[in-house]
């Protein structure tokens, strides 16, 4: 179950959602949003609304990276409610990315592998997630029982 | 699905903030009008690296020794239309580099071997 999260609206034809993080930094506007891959897989992104521009880079640094993360997850199960047959690929975008999906992967493996089937990506070969290990991207996909 | 609805709880917010309405309205059209190489240039490279790299090691597999010069065309044909010039660059590298990194023995031979 994941407890402490933003509530978000969905905007542009609900492939995009939008929350407020509040932290030390002030209210800073996130925007997730999903595309449809050349390969049929969606890929999350998402990133900070600033001066009229997303800024997909950014580190806001405003200390609820948990709370933040916790709401893209719920965002991400409300998308997989709309397209249950879809891919979610989950691809950093930086070192420190890296690093933080693969602890969030790590930390909530048994959680995650209860709903979804993850497989990991290393230099583009893919293989079935294993805690044990560091990937450079992710998938999910549903599992039907 | 059961296990998923219980996970999600009621979290859509109404608008009442007449700032935060003016926001998702301006983030609305400028998803509208801005593709997405553009809005999340980060991510777009990240998931064209993966992508390059993806069908070089899958072009590897049919036919290992094709000249270096067709794989980089090849794949860089199956790319998006659109790359700028920086990513063009990054791409060929990218792809070179992959390719190389299969073709060392240690690699073909592990295929071989599955093969057999």
């Amino acid at each position: 179950m994941i407890k402490d999260t933003y509530p978000y609206v969905q905007v542009r034809d609900e492939l995009a959602y939008v929350f407020r993080s509040e932290g030390i930094n002030g209210v800073i506007v996130k925007v997730v949003i999903f595309t449809l891959n050349n390969d049929g897989k969606w890929n999350l992104a998402f990133g900070d609304w600033l001066n009229g521009d997303i800024n997909d880079r950014v580190m806001t640094n405003n200390h609820d990276v948990v709370k933040v993360i916790g709401t893209v997850a719920k965002i991400t199960y409300d998308f997989f409610e709309k397209y249950p047959n879809a891919i979610v690929v989950v691809e950093p975008v930086d070192e420190k990315r890296k690093k933080l999906y693969n602890i969030v992967f790590q930390r909530h493996h048994t959680t995650i592998n209860g709903n979804f089937q993850v497989k990991g990506l290393n230099d583009a070969e893919i293989e079935i997630y294993s805690p044990a290990k560091t990937y450079e991207s992710f998938e999910l996909s549903l599992k039907f029982n | 699905m059961e296990n998923i609805q219980e996970t999600i709880t009621p979290t859509k917010i109404g608008i009442e903030d007449p700032e935060f309405a003016q926001q998702l309205e301006d983030i609305h059209d400028y998803l509208k009008r801005t593709p997405f190489s553009k809005a999340f240039p980060n991510k777009y490279k990240a998931i064209t690296k993966t992508e390059a790299k993806k069908k070089t090691y899958e072009l590897f597999l049919i036919n290992p020794n094709m000249p270096l010069k067709s794989v980089v065309s090849t794949i860089l044909n199956g790319l998006d239309n659109d790359l700028s010039a920086a990513l063009v660059l990054d791409m060929t590298r990218v792809i070179v580099e992959k390719w190389e990194g299969l073709s060392t023995p240690t690699f073909a031979d592990e295929r071989v071997e599955e093969l057999v």
